[in-house]
């Protein structure tokens, strides 16, 4: 496509695709513009399912990103409860579920991830995942009639979600296959530190163990849970957080690979958020996030890269999470590191992250937020090239012949 | 002149604002977003609301009350 685009459709409702649409608006697209979705809500801010939603501090409505009237206003159809079952590239087609079909001259995936499911396992009622809004709701309902809740995995989810049952008063146990919670992401040291903290907040931490079972009662609810020791633990509410999975099939697999303005192997396809695995050229690889900033980033870039002003993503990775009176904040991206430095503990620490040359990658702050912009800058400035403005999107996936 | 507001449950505490415009946002002592000024000319707050990964950021034109980021 050499002109701009006349019809151009948003698939997802999530951040990803609410940011791609309002940003083709305030560049001045002024085409015909369809943002379509399986849930049925109004988008809405995901992080926030897990902490102040679960907590009763602030209700669905609040969540709202943007009202009706925005999209009214800004002439974007919002097309909400229905899937898009099939994309065709050759025809340029999007078919939905309730049989309508859309055309466009450039489509953006924006489909997000889904829980990942614990297969092979039974799930009474009372076994709960968490991704949207919808099952926050229904957690919320069990967490407000329980009394005792598993958490299976000691992720961000797992972990958000045990805070906030500790504040609502339930007994609440955290049961994770590793050695320490979030150690695949922020390492072994790190993880202990964060396993004292959930300690003294009364959970009870059960690591090095797997979930086998769900055990219903006589009611057929969940009565327990059934552990790889051979234990059980009696709980009336389960949540299962054991990651999410790219929802990537409209492109035939899991994750869609693009370049770092969000091209797919398709022409006019673009892909960005939690779905798309992109160009990162200051770390000189792919990466898949499911960050919040990273959802909005790209999706700002694919916007002014379909309006013909190419546009990167490239900015140092950057997420947050609430969990039992901490607000972490992580910086940067280290898959492995070869030394971490660890300063203070208990209510207020910091974790620097360094590869073998000494250089920083990433660092995880606790309670220190005056350190996160000086970090960023550090970050940034160690980047393989120098971030943003490059005009280099980097290798895009080879295109698929029409 | 424009009008600024912060959505201080939306921050995050990125710091993207405060380092576009230093003059107009910092962090307070739990790294959430506050206005040193409610009103300013500085364009760079333009900037600095676009550059806000949480969408925290409103801006409005004095004159006519219109949203203009």
């Amino acid at each position: 496509m050499t002109s701009r685009p006349e019809n151009i459709v948003v698939v997802g409702t999530g951040l990803a695709g609410v940011r791609s649409a309002e940003t083709l608006r305030a560049r001045g697209f002024d085409g015909r513009l369809t943002l379509v979705g399986e849930e049925i809500h109004l988008p809405y801010e995901r992080p926030a399912l897990s902490k102040e939603l679960l907590a009763g501090k602030r209700s669905p409505e609040q969540l709202i990103l943007r009202q009706p009237e925005f999209f009214r206003e800004q002439q974007i159809e919002l097309l909400l409860g229905r899937r898009v079952e099939k994309v065709s590239p050759k025809h340029r087609t999007a078919l939905l579920s309730d049989g309508r079909e859309l055309i466009w001259d450039a489509l953006v995936l924006a489909t997000g991830a889904r829980a990942r499911r614990l297969r092979g396992l039974e799930t009474p009622p009372g076994v709960h995942y968490l991704r949207t809004l919808s099952d926050a709701l229904s957690l919320s309902a069990a967490l407000a009639r329980g009394k005792r809740l598993a958490v299976v995995g000691a992720g961000f989810i797992g972990a958000e979600v045990a805070s906030t049952a500790v504040f609502l008063g339930l007994d609440v146990s955290v049961i994770e296959p590793l050695q320490a919670p979030l150690e695949r992401v922020l390492g072994a040291k790190t993880g202990m530190l964060l396993a004292e903290r959930y300690r003294a907040h009364g959970v009870e931490l059960r690591l090095g163990t797997g979930v086998t079972g769900f055990v219903s009662g006589d009611d057929g609810r969940l009565r327990a849970l059934e552990l790889s020791d051979g234990s059980e633990i009696a709980c009336d509410v389960a949540v299962v957080g054991v990651g999410a999975e790219p929802a990537g099939e409209l492109l035939g697999g899991r994750e869609i690979e693009t370049d770092a303005s969000g091209r797919t192997e398709y022409e006019d396809i673009y892909a960005c958020g939690d779905v798309a695995s992109s160009w990162r050229p200051s770390l000189g690889r792919r990466l898949r996030m499911e960050h919040w900033t990273s959802a909005a980033g790209q999706a700002a870039a694919v916007a002014r890269t379909i309006l013909g002003e190419e546009s990167v993503h490239d900015d140092v990775p950057f997420f947050w999470s609430d969990q039992f009176g901490l607000r972490l904040q992580y910086v940067g991206f280290a898959s492995e590191w070869a030394n971490t430095e660890v300063e203070g503990g208990g209510d207020a620490f910091s974790v620097r992250y360094f590869d073998e040359d000494e250089r920083l990658l990433a660092a995880l702050v606790a309670n220190r937020p005056g350190e996160v912009a000086a970090l960023r800058r550090e970050l940034a400035q160690n980047a393989l090239t120098p971030p943003t403005r490059s005009s280099a999107a980097g290798p895009r996936p080879s295109l698929v012949p029409a | 002149m424009y009008r600024i507001e912060v959505d201080r449950q939306m921050c995050s505490g990125f710091g993207s604002c405060v380092e576009t415009a230093p003059k107009v946002f910092e962090l307070d002592r739990s790294g959430v977003v506050a206005l040193l000024v409610s009103e300013s000319g500085d364009d760079a707050l333009l900037k600095a609301a676009r550059s806000c990964p949480m969408g925290a950021i409103a801006v409005f034109d004095c004159e006519n009350g219109k949203q203009v980021s």
